[in-house]
């Protein structure tokens, strides 16, 4: 990083801090505060919903999938259209006519205060934990980057962003997840630019297509019915349906952007956003990693991206057999480059399997050195071509971008916990009779200790990659089973308060037995947790009778 | 359901947005499948 990159990350910041503050104006009020008043263009929802799900490990994670495997977890989002179809249909007309601040205060309105409560402590146990991660998990990989400590990078990334969101409520974060939405697909776009005019150095746009297809990076579809394989077009059709109805239906940090808006058409307006522009802002993102891999074949990759473990390695007691390595790893770069100049299929495939061979081996030996077991070499693919190949000034816009990318994933959780505490635990259990200047100061309070928490779980998870993978895993437990109270309330007549909260039990307890004892792939985890809910419930709901 | 049977102000239907997003996702599906088949 050069001066002048500094210079682009800190003006952003500044700008973001100074700009979200400005927002505050018109939160002297709760609902100002969590709702901004209901007064929101979809536009602005819109882009924020969509800000929230691009975490800075979207941009590193997903790029280093598209570099590593080509496009096919795009069938992830298949069903998302569908379902924020059926959500303006369902629910963006239920709460926004409810006048609720959260989506579980419906669930009193409709059932009892205990299934309420008990899904509102599910959103909050996850969400909590998850909000920890979501800052964690960039944090290992910007720290790498610009040589920080961990503590440091999460300061960086917490600091502006519960200070924004703390002072500034969801308006602050709605606004600032419109500019850092931008400054994203900018430099996304900026990205794929600079990665075009580096490959048509070498060889046309054809060529470097039909490079990439002969790896499979560009076959997007797998029609095989597998439920052990992740990414089918099925689970993204089925899983994926009851995943984004979950989680844009009953996640308050989704459900609490649509409230904010000034109407039920404008609510509509901007989940059907996502609906257009998701898959094809998933495309290129995945794009953008199948391109970093195209740019590799023609200029030397280090062997593996990761240069603060290849330097760890290379001053060990294995250094001779990494330098060995190193070695065959050059030979069968200039191999496989050769063949692809001279569309030499065969040659490019075999050389390109001896090249995947000795990443294989290099990342082994990095693991058995170092000891991170879960050590993925792909997440480091994408920092590395920003840092070592964008020009000045654009690299420094890229490391913006992954900033904008964790603070806003960030901040609409933030805001989310902070309303779920105070209105559906705080005020509804603790201090019911309070004026609003006391509700609005709690808020700001609870707001501000979920960013220290989230700053202490991001510390520790850091350094725990196994609790990364339990927390990331207990969103799947829950949110199929939230989303079956959820079709109870919504859909049905006949489903009362005890066949919910038991429902709810029934979905956990077999979505925790099914993830723990089969290998079914996690995103059919929400349609099972879903179905058994509903099943459950109406079952208990009319014995109960 | 209980959603009001009449629709308020700022409530208006929009079948034919949900019938564009539909279209949209078969046709990217359907590129999708081509740039596979081309290409690999």
């Amino acid at each position: 990083m050069r001066p002048f990159d500094w210079a682009v990350v800190i003006v952003y910041l500044t700008w973001v801090v100074v700009d979200g503050l400005r927002r505050s104006k018109g939160t002297d009020k709760v609902e100002g505060y969590f709702l901004g008043n209901r007064t929101l263009p979809w536009w602005t929802v819109g882009l924020s919903v969509m800000a929230t799900q691009i975490s800075a490990i979207t941009l590193v994670g997903t790029t280093g999938q598209g570099y590593a495997t080509g496009l096919r977890f795009v069938q992830s989002y298949f069903g998302l259209p569908l379902a924020m179809i059926i959500l303006s249909l369902t629910v963006v007309p239920f709460f926004t006519r409810a006048r609720v601040y959260t989506a579980y205060e419906y669930l009193e309105q409709r059932f009892d205060v205990r299934t309420r409560t008990a899904t509102s402590f599910l959103f909050l146990m996850g969400r909590g934990l998850s909000l920890g991660v979501t800052l964690a998990a960039p944090a290992v990989v910007i720290s790498s980057i610009l040589g920080w400590s961990i503590s440091t990078t999460v300061l960086a990334l917490a600091i502006p962003m519960v200070l924004y969101t703390s002072i500034g409520g969801v308006q602050a974060v709605a606004w600032t997840d419109v500019k850092q939405m931008v400054i994203i697909v900018t430099s996304l776009f900026t990205a794929v630019g600079v990665l075009l005019y580096g490959i048509t150095k070498d060889v046309g746009i054809g060529q470097a297509m039909d490079i990439a297809g002969s790896t499979g990076r560009l076959t997007a579809l797998s029609f095989t019915f597998d439920l052990r394989e992740t990414y089918t077009i099925w689970s993204g059709l089925l899983g994926g349906l009851f995943l984004h109805l979950s989680y844009f239906g009953c996640d308050q940090s989704q459900v609490q952007r649509y409230l904010a808006a000034k109407s039920i058409d404008e609510g509509r307006h901007s989940l059907m956003m996502s609906a257009f522009v998701k898959i094809p802002l998933q495309l290129l993102v995945l794009g953008t990693g199948a391109l970093v891999f195209v740019f590799y074949i023609f200029q030397t990759p280090p062997m593996l991206f990761n240069r603060a473990h290849d330097a760890q390695v290379a001053a060990s007691p294995r250094a001779a057999e990494y330098s060995s390595l190193q070695q065959q790893f050059d030979g069968a770069f200039e191999a496989r480059r050769a063949a692809a100049r001279t569309d030499d299929h065969t040659g490019f495939a075999d050389a390109d399997r001896r090249l995947q061979a000795i990443r294989a081996q290099a990342t082994q030996l990095v693991k058995d050195t170092t000891g991170d077991a879960r050590y993925t070499d792909v997440n480091y693919v994408f920092p590395t071509f920003i840092t070592t190949v964008m020009p000045i000034g654009l690299a420094g816009l890229m490391i913006a971008a992954m900033f904008a990318a964790a603070m806003s994933a960030s901040s609409g959780e933030l805001s989310a916990l902070s309303s779920a505490t105070v209105i559906d635990f705080y005020r509804r259990h603790f201090v019911k009779e309070a004026d609003d200047a006391h509700y609005l100061k709690v808020s700001k309070i609870a707001t501000a200790v979920w960013g220290l928490f989230a700053c202490l779980v991001s510390l520790y998870a850091a350094e725990q990659g196994s609790l990364i993978e339990v927390v990331n895993r207990y969103g799947s437990f829950f949110y199929g089973s939230i989303l079956g109270v959820f079709i109870l309330a919504i859909l049905t007549t006949s489903a009362n308060g005890i066949g919910a909260f038991w429902g709810l039990v029934a979905g956990m307890v077999v979505v925790l037995t099914v993830a723990f004892t089969t290998p079914i792939a996690f995103l059919w985890h929400n349609l099972i947790g879903a179905v058994v809910v509903v099943i459950v419930g109406l079952i208990v709901s009319r014995a109960s009778r | 359901m209980s959603a009001p049977a009449t629709r308020q102000p700022g409530d208006t239907p929009m079948t034919g947005r949900y019938i564009a997003a539909l279209v949209v996702e078969v046709v990217i599906i359907l590129l999708l499948w081509l740039l596979g088949r081309v290409y690999s």
